[in-house]
């Protein structure tokens, strides 16, 4: 369809490696440092950490909105900063001006940029995808809607159909859980499936030790440095969960080897 | 007086022919940028820019002794492209807030426009002339001058509208996708600057801060997709306009201040159907 498609993408090489990734910007020069770690295509991976920890610098810092000091970061074998289009970017709730005059439908039809190609309206073909892709997380009826006429998990989702519509093979997304309730959280999984199907590769930053241990692959746990990066079970033991949140974190183990945590009542 | 006499009475002039027409393209044109900032809420940088292209229309005024638009243009257009670079490196890094930076820039150069229209002897005359426009002054070649660059303004913003609306949304999304982000932004900035010049001669500085926020802000009332909001605000830049330089034909009243008060009319007018509409809506 356009040059763009697949033209970098190595299917035998992993979806995200990232090596020895040192960054920082003004007020916190070493926000990340000396971070390395592979993502498989497919894989769902969890970041955790405490505020500050670096989890939306480590994000900028793939997307390409963050020059970064040292270290190398690849998408598909290719260097990130010739990739960026299979990248999506699910930004934080409050760095979105929700007030801004655009539909759902032209939320999604954004991702379709580069598609579409230089000095040319949306075609046929677009219009389908983005009529297929809202269909397909059931936001068909919202299409019309100006953006800040919806639900905290109906924002996620058109955010997530955004980057489907981008095509992108690597979606990271930044706090989605966070201010949204029981219902908008069921969404918000229910999206992530969708992407998962499609052999999307997730990065996901949450401050929910639960959600990552029952939905995701694999968890990493940040504070400046990795501490820790593996399946659930392996990476949320107490004491990796002591080094990163402070000795205060109240953790209670669960019948089935999983450290659950739950927030103390401030 | 029947209605077409009404109509057709003030045109039986060239120059007023000319001014009409001026009226239309400024409006018009003013609305579909202003679109944009208004949708970004950079009002204050509009205001900011239009004061700021003032020792740039006087220098190149003064240099030829003449209110000769092509000259006022350039210099305008110059001293505008100058006030928006210094306003972005100003706040490249964020010490200094955007709000501060363009105070600063705008105030600067408006007083420095100032002085250098003071060293003419019809200083009054010609500063009148400047903050609110003469109208009944626009030759042939301005009003060419003009349309000239209200095309080309209308055609950047056709071809490059989806990118315009994603570096005015969703700065992230624009990087990731390896937009020219910074290029696209100052590519929109340079449009405003070109606008605003190119209204120069019909409106004036003062007022031309009306053209471009009112109408964009009237169409953001009824409608809630961008380009919906241009075509609308277009329409209502246009019709204010056509009803500003007739009410300034009777009434004789200036120009510039007839079309901004139909534009703030409209406003109103919209305000009020929209708070009668919602009470209506509670009371069901």
């Amino acid at each position: 369809m356009t040059i763009y498609k697949r033209r970098n993408i190595d299917p035998s090489q992993p979806a995200l490696l990232v090596e020895h990734l040192s960054t920082g910007y003004p007020g916190n020069r070493y926000a990340l440092s000396d971070i390395s770690f592979t993502i498989n295509a497919g894989e769902r991976v969890a970041v955790i950490g405490p505020n500050g920890a670096g989890k939306s610098t480590l994000f900028k810092a793939i997307v390409g909105l963050l020059q970064f000091t040292h270290g190398h970061i690849s998408i598909y074998g290719a260097d990130c900063y010739s990739s960026h289009i299979y990248v999506g970017y699910v930004p934080q709730q409050s760095e979105i001006d929700w007030s801004f005059p655009v539909s759902v439908y032209d939320v999604v039809m954004m991702g379709r940029n580069r598609h579409i190609g230089w000095f040319r309206w949306p075609g046929k073909s677009d219009r389908a995808i983005v009529n297929d892709i809202l269909d397909h997380l059931s936001l068909a009826d919202l299409a019309k809607r100006q953006i800040s006429e919806l639900s905290g998990g109906q924002r996620r989702r058109v955010f997530i159909a955004r980057a489907l519509a981008q095509d992108a093979r690597v979606l990271l997304l930044d706090e989605p859980f966070s201010g949204v309730d029981q219902h908008a959280e069921g969404e918000i999984v229910e999206a992530l499936e969708i992407l998962t199907r499609r052999r999307i590769t997730i990065l996901l930053s949450t401050h929910h030790l639960e959600k990552a241990a029952l939905h995701f692959d694999k968890v990493m746990v940040l504070n400046g440095e990795l501490l820790a990066y593996g399946p659930p079970a392996d990476a949320l033991t107490p004491q990796r969960l002591r080094d990163a949140f402070g000795p205060a974190m109240p953790i209670f183990l669960h019948d089935h080897d999983l450290p659950l945590y739950r927030q103390s009542e401030a | 007086m029947d209605i077409g006499n009404f109509l057709s009475e003030p045109l039986s002039y060239v120059f007023i022919q000319r001014g009409m027409l001026a009226l239309v393209i400024v409006g018009g044109i003013n609305a579909v940028v202003g679109c944009f900032v208004v949708a970004r809420g950079m009002a204050f940088f509009g205001d900011a820019l239009s004061h700021a292209i003032l020792p740039g229309v006087a220098l190149s005024y003064t240099a030829s002794g003449s209110y000769v638009a092509s000259n006022l243009f350039l210099g305008g257009l110059g001293a505008g492209i100058v006030s928006a670079l210094v306003i972005a490196w100003l706040t490249r890094n964020q010490e200094l807030k955007e709000d501060s930076a363009i105070a600063i820039v705008f105030v600067t150069m408006f007083a420095l426009g100032i002085a250098i229209i003071s060293t003419q002897s019809s200083y009054a005359v010609d500063l009148t002339h400047i903050l609110f426009g003469s109208i009944n002054g626009i030759s042939q070649d301005d009003l060419l001058t003009m349309s000239a660059l209200a095309a080309i303004v209308l055609l950047v913003i056709l071809l490059l509208y989806k990118e315009f609306l994603l570096v005015s949304f969703d700065l992230s999304l624009a990087h990731s996708l390896k937009l020219p982000v910074q290029l696209l932004k100052i590519l929109l900035l340079v449009l405003i600057a070109v606008t605003i010049v190119a209204s120069l001669q019909a409106v004036g500085i003062a007022l031309m801060l009306a053209l471009l926020i009112t109408p964009a802000a009237t169409a953001r009332l009824l409608v809630k997709r961008l380009h919906h909001m241009i075509v609308i605000a277009c329409l209502l830049g246009i019709l204010s306009g056509i009803v500003g330089f007739y009410a300034s034909y009777y009434l004789d009243i200036p120009s510039g201040a007839c079309i901004v008060l139909t534009l703030s009319a409209i406003f109103g007018f919209v305000i009020l159907l929209q708070s009668g509409k919602r009470l209506l809506d509670e009371r069901k």
